[in-house]
């Protein structure tokens, strides 16, 4: 069995115990209990199904669950009144859904257009309470990016003087552009370090597009004595080269900072592209009195200043100076050189790794959270039969044993009840290991009463007694059959093997 | 090179395996949680370099979880990748408000979801 099997298995298994989570809470919500908890388990399992459904490219299952997931999001959140019909229509959807998942699940194909009338009235029902008011419920993401219009400002040309400012660019349309040549302005927001972007990561992703030189525009930094350790200072300077480079490709890099950085991404002209990499920086940075660019200086230079900057400041927590966005000056020194690793924040991770955790008790922790395995039936039925077969085997030998071999071989005989206690413990232990949950069994049966009550015309009630047996563990492969949702069997299999003082159960006719 | 340890946090068994498959045929480690508070407790007894994690859960869904991560102090700079079939810019947004600092939509292709876990973690 391939991987793609295995992951299908159990995608096939998990749909089968969301459906009848589905049931389960539909039966519920029919009979009025419509709470947020309730709303939110149905959503998930639809959006559960979808998921999956998705990653195995089953495309109509996928279609037909977003819509009524949108629908179901749209309940929760209270836009539309989970109403009877609504309800009903739901109800109707599961057992699409359920279609849906048994159609690809053998491999059957299902009508083109089954399921789109309800799809339909999911759509109706969206629009008729969130046309006006809301478009965005399914807007793919690609459809904000339209959004942000880059602008170029470039206050330091500005104020230089030079021949050609900056912010002329954009009103120069003569003057032709070079395919490839890039300039992008980054000035990252406080929030951007909150949420655990670097801009480190994102120069390393730029230096994988092309040629990259960066310059850091350290001028807001105020002295020591004013200096925030959350605060901002920092923005860069950034040249991109390279001859297939497209601005799509640099804004895909900035894709997950978007709103939480002020950036440019502009394409140079011909006339200014070229001698930027090596050049520029170091002549830019002179015109910046006062502050010493950092790429420039050797690496024993950055550090002493860093030393110096660390040794003045006010004594502080390690751990916060290590998020301070200062420090990432450091870290961006050395990530400019080619090839050199960047470990500026592992460390600390390593250091508040609690030391007297041994490797032992490491790896009982790494378990947490797997508590149970999934085991192919026909591996459990093979147990069980061998168990059969040992528990025979016993038996027989246990009545082998007659009065006196049992006089003569007194230690034999305490070995043979010593072995009939642990089958017996085996076979039980097997057994509980092959039982199934009879939840799934009985879930069903309010459904089933439902729909014999539409066909029939008849109002009726179901009571189910012992509702705390409704997990018990008491059934086998043939109690999994009787699910089968027919009303005769469904009869049979109710008042035959339910005894009457463990599942009671009632079907009254009101009429 | 020390393996990447990598926290996925999905009420899906299907979406868990998929993850699991793929990050560890990478090279990563992988341990799973089903929801966010089972997800916290695992972060209380071990270092991760990575978070996935589902939007929609039960116990404790993942914007819930993404502000309990990002209010313990030392799992400030530690990258949460918001795994979602989620499309919608709102969702999107709210789990980046609460913390989150990248998304994979799904179904992911391993690939993609390879190369963006390499984009936020150092």
């Amino acid at each position: 069995m391939s991987d793609l099997d295995d992951f299908k298995a159990t995608y096939f298994d998990e749909c089968s115990e969301l459906l009848t989570e589905l049931e389960e809470q539909f039966a519920a919500i029919e009979a009025g209990e419509r709470d947020a908890d309730r709303l939110n388990a149905v959503f998930r399992a639809i959006h559960s199904i979808k998921g999956g459904a998705g990653a195995f490219g089953f495309s109509a299952l996928v279609g037909f669950a977003h819509a009524y997931e949108t629908l179901l999001d749209y309940v929760r959140d209270g836009r539309i009144e989970m109403s009877d019909d609504v309800v009903t229509l739901c109800i109707r959807a599961n057992d699409i859904v359920a279609d849906h998942v048994k159609a690809v699940q053998s491999g059957e194909a299902l009508p083109a257009d089954y399921g789109m009338d309800e799809k339909a009235r999911f759509d109706a029902l969206a629009r008729g309470d969130t046309a006006s008011e809301d478009d965005e419920g399914g807007e793919p993401l690609d459809d904000f990016d339209i959004e942000f219009v880059p602008v170029m400002v470039n206050f330091d040309a500005v104020a230089d003087g030079d021949e050609a400012p900056a912010d002329d660019r954009f009103d120069a349309p003569p003057m032709a552009v070079e395919p490839g040549h890039w300039e992008i302005n980054f000035k990252p927001h406080q929030a951007l370090y909150a949420r655990a972007n670097d801009p480190l990561l994102l120069f390393r992703e730029l230096a994988a597009l092309g040629e990259m030189s960066v310059r850091a525009i350290v001028s807001d930094i105020p002295p020591l004595s004013d200096f925030e350790p959350f605060a901002v200072y920092c923005s860069w300077e950034i040249t991109l080269i390279a001859p297939a480079l497209t601005e799509a490709m640099i804004r895909e890099v900035f894709e997950f900072v978007d709103g939480d950085c002020d950036i440019s991404v502009v394409q140079l002209g011909a006339d200014m592209a070229f001698d930027v990499p090596e050049e520029a920086p170091a002549a830019r940075v002179a015109a910046e009195p006062g502050f010493p660019d950092l790429l420039a200086l050797a690496d024993d230079e950055v550090e002493a200043l860093l030393d110096f900057a660390l040794e003045s400041a006010p004594a502080a927590e390690p751990a916060i100076v290590e998020e301070a966005p200062a420090l990432s000056f450091a870290a961006l020194a050395e990530t400019i050189k080619p090839n050199a690793p960047v470990a500026v924040r592992r460390a600390p991770v390593e250091a508040l790794k609690p030391a007297s955790v041994p490797e032992s008790e490491d790896g009982e922790r790494r378990s947490v959270g797997v508590q149970s395995i999934r085991v192919d039936l026909d591996k459990v039925d093979r147990v069980v039969n061998m168990v059969g077969e040992l528990v025979i085997t016993q038996s027989m030998l246990t009545q082998q044993m007659d009065e006196t071999l049992r006089a003569r071989y007194t230690e034999l005989v305490r070995g043979l009840e010593v072995l009939a206690q642990t089958t017996r413990g085996l076979q039980d232990s097997v057994m509980a290991i092959r039982a199934q949950p009879v939840k799934s069994v009985f879930s069903r049966m309010p459904r089933l009463v439902r729909e014999l009550a539409q066909k029939t015309g008849k109002k009726i009630k179901l009571r189910n007694h012992r509702r705390e047996h409704r997990n018990r563990q008491d059934g086998d492969r043939a109690a999994q059959r009787s699910a089968d949702p027919y009303g005769a069997q469904f009869g049979r299999s109710w008042h035959r093997d339910a005894g009457p003082a463990r599942r009671a159960a009632r079907v009254k006719s009101a009429r | 090179m020390t393996t990447l340890r990598v926290l996925t946090v999905d009420d899906s068994r299907t979406i868990l395996a998929m993850l699991h498959h793929t990050l560890s045929n990478a090279g990563f480690e992988v341990l799973q949680a089903e929801d966010g508070k089972q997800g916290l407790d695992m972060l209380k007894n071990g270092e991760f370099d990575v978070i996935i994690t589902d939007i929609n859960m039960p116990v404790m869904d993942g914007i819930e979880f993404i502000r309990h991560v990002r209010a313990t102090g030392q799992h400030q700079s530690l990258p949460i990748l918001i795994l979602t079939t989620e499309t919608s810019r709102d969702k999107r947004d709210r789990g980046k408000a609460a913390g989150g600092t990248g998304w994979i939509v799904k179904p992911f292709d391993p690939e993609k979801l390879i190369s963006v876990i390499h984009r936020v973690v150092h």
